[in-house]
């Protein structure tokens, strides 16, 4: 009677360091399939072009024309448009951005954090530039007369695996 | 006695490898299939939903302000639009779009897209549709805009954008 209750406390002894063993590895697998998937790095790229251009054509602290006082959106003070307002409007942005207005064979161009935008030659490499062109039919208010225009965004900015 | 207990030990031994094995299995699955997915990638993207856009409404708004030339004079678009003249319409309509959804290949990538407008007077029941821009593969996934306006004797005239982007 003694001698089969020692047999059965050694093999379940002997049962026990597999099972601890294999309760290790899942521990482990888990933690480690967790821990992965929960470190990840989100491109807002789109999301902060999006919200600048937004600023652009909505906000009335910046280029927009104000009929008694009110902001039009999507209609451009001429006089509003220069590098000085631009950058106070758009302050501390990560993004290199080239503004070109185009409107009755006349154009004007006002880069902004020119050593950003340089790197547009890289727009190649979605990796590790985010880079974002398009023209925007716009009115542009000169002199009291609107007159219809394009105004080309080209925006770059450096992905933070870069920076 | 002794016979049933290593017995007993042996189907412990079965019991560990084929839980063990059944554990592993599982877990070659779960990574398999995680890695199909993409789940271990640390890059995440955030797209914004594009089902419909400020920009597109901004643009429907200045094409009503634009001003075109009617029976020889400048008149804004929407006040063109309450006259009804098709053909004018028609072509300050396109010139307007044609710039914004251009077809060139040289165009940026999202300028490159199709537009079809159609302006419905409430009142009448008669609808002007027009449509331009780049040839797309699919029409799926249209980009909806639309603005509603009065005209001079407080009769309703919707103009509703559908873009399709090629990309």
């Amino acid at each position: 009677m003694h001698k089969r209750g020692s047999f059965d406390t050694s093999m379940e002894l002997g049962l026990l360091f597999p099972r601890l063993f294999i309760i290790g590895i899942v521990f482990i697998a888990v933690t480690m399939i967790i821990d992965t998937s929960l470190k990840m790095n989100t491109d807002v790229s789109e999301i902060e072009s999006y919200t600048l251009k937004n600023r652009i054509f909505y906000s009335q602290s910046c280029i927009l024309w104000k009929e008694h006082n009110r902001p039009i959106p999507g209609i451009i003070d001429i006089e509003k448009f220069n590098e000085q307002n631009l950058d106070t409007c758009l302050k501390n942005t990560l993004f290199g951005i080239k503004f070109t207005l185009n409107y009755e064979n006349k154009t004007k161009e006002i880069e902004l954090n020119k050593r950003i935008y340089q790197q547009q030659i890289f727009c190649f490499d979605k990796d590790q530039v985010y880079c974002e062109n398009k023209d925007y039919y716009i009115l542009v208010n000169e002199k009291g007369s609107i007159k219809d225009g394009i105004l080309r965004i080209e925006m770059v900015r450096l992905k933070r695996d870069t920076l | 006695m002794r016979l049933f207990n290593e017995k007993k030990a042996q189907e412990g031994g079965f019991e560990i490898v084929l839980v063990s094995l059944m554990i592993i299995a599982v877990l070659i699955i779960t990574l398999v299939i995680a890695q199909f997915l993409d789940f271990f990638s640390e890059d995440r993207k955030i797209i914004i939903e594009k089902s419909q856009s400020s920009e597109d409404k901004l643009l429907l708004m200045n094409y009503l302000r634009s001003n075109v030339i009617s029976n020889k004079k400048e008149i804004q678009m929407f006040q063109l639009l309450t006259t009804e003249n098709e053909k004018e319409i028609e072509i300050g309509t396109k010139k307007i779009f044609n710039r914004y959804c251009q077809k060139e290949t040289t165009a940026f990538e999202k300028n490159r897209c199709f537009w079809d407008l159609s302006i419905t007077y409430n009142n009448k029941n008669k609808e002007l549709r027009y449509s331009g821009g780049a040839t797309v593969i699919s029409l799926n996934n249209p980009i909806n805009s639309s603005i509603k306006i009065k005209n001079m004797n407080n009769e309703d005239i919707t103009i509703s954008l559908m873009r399709y982007e090629t990309g």
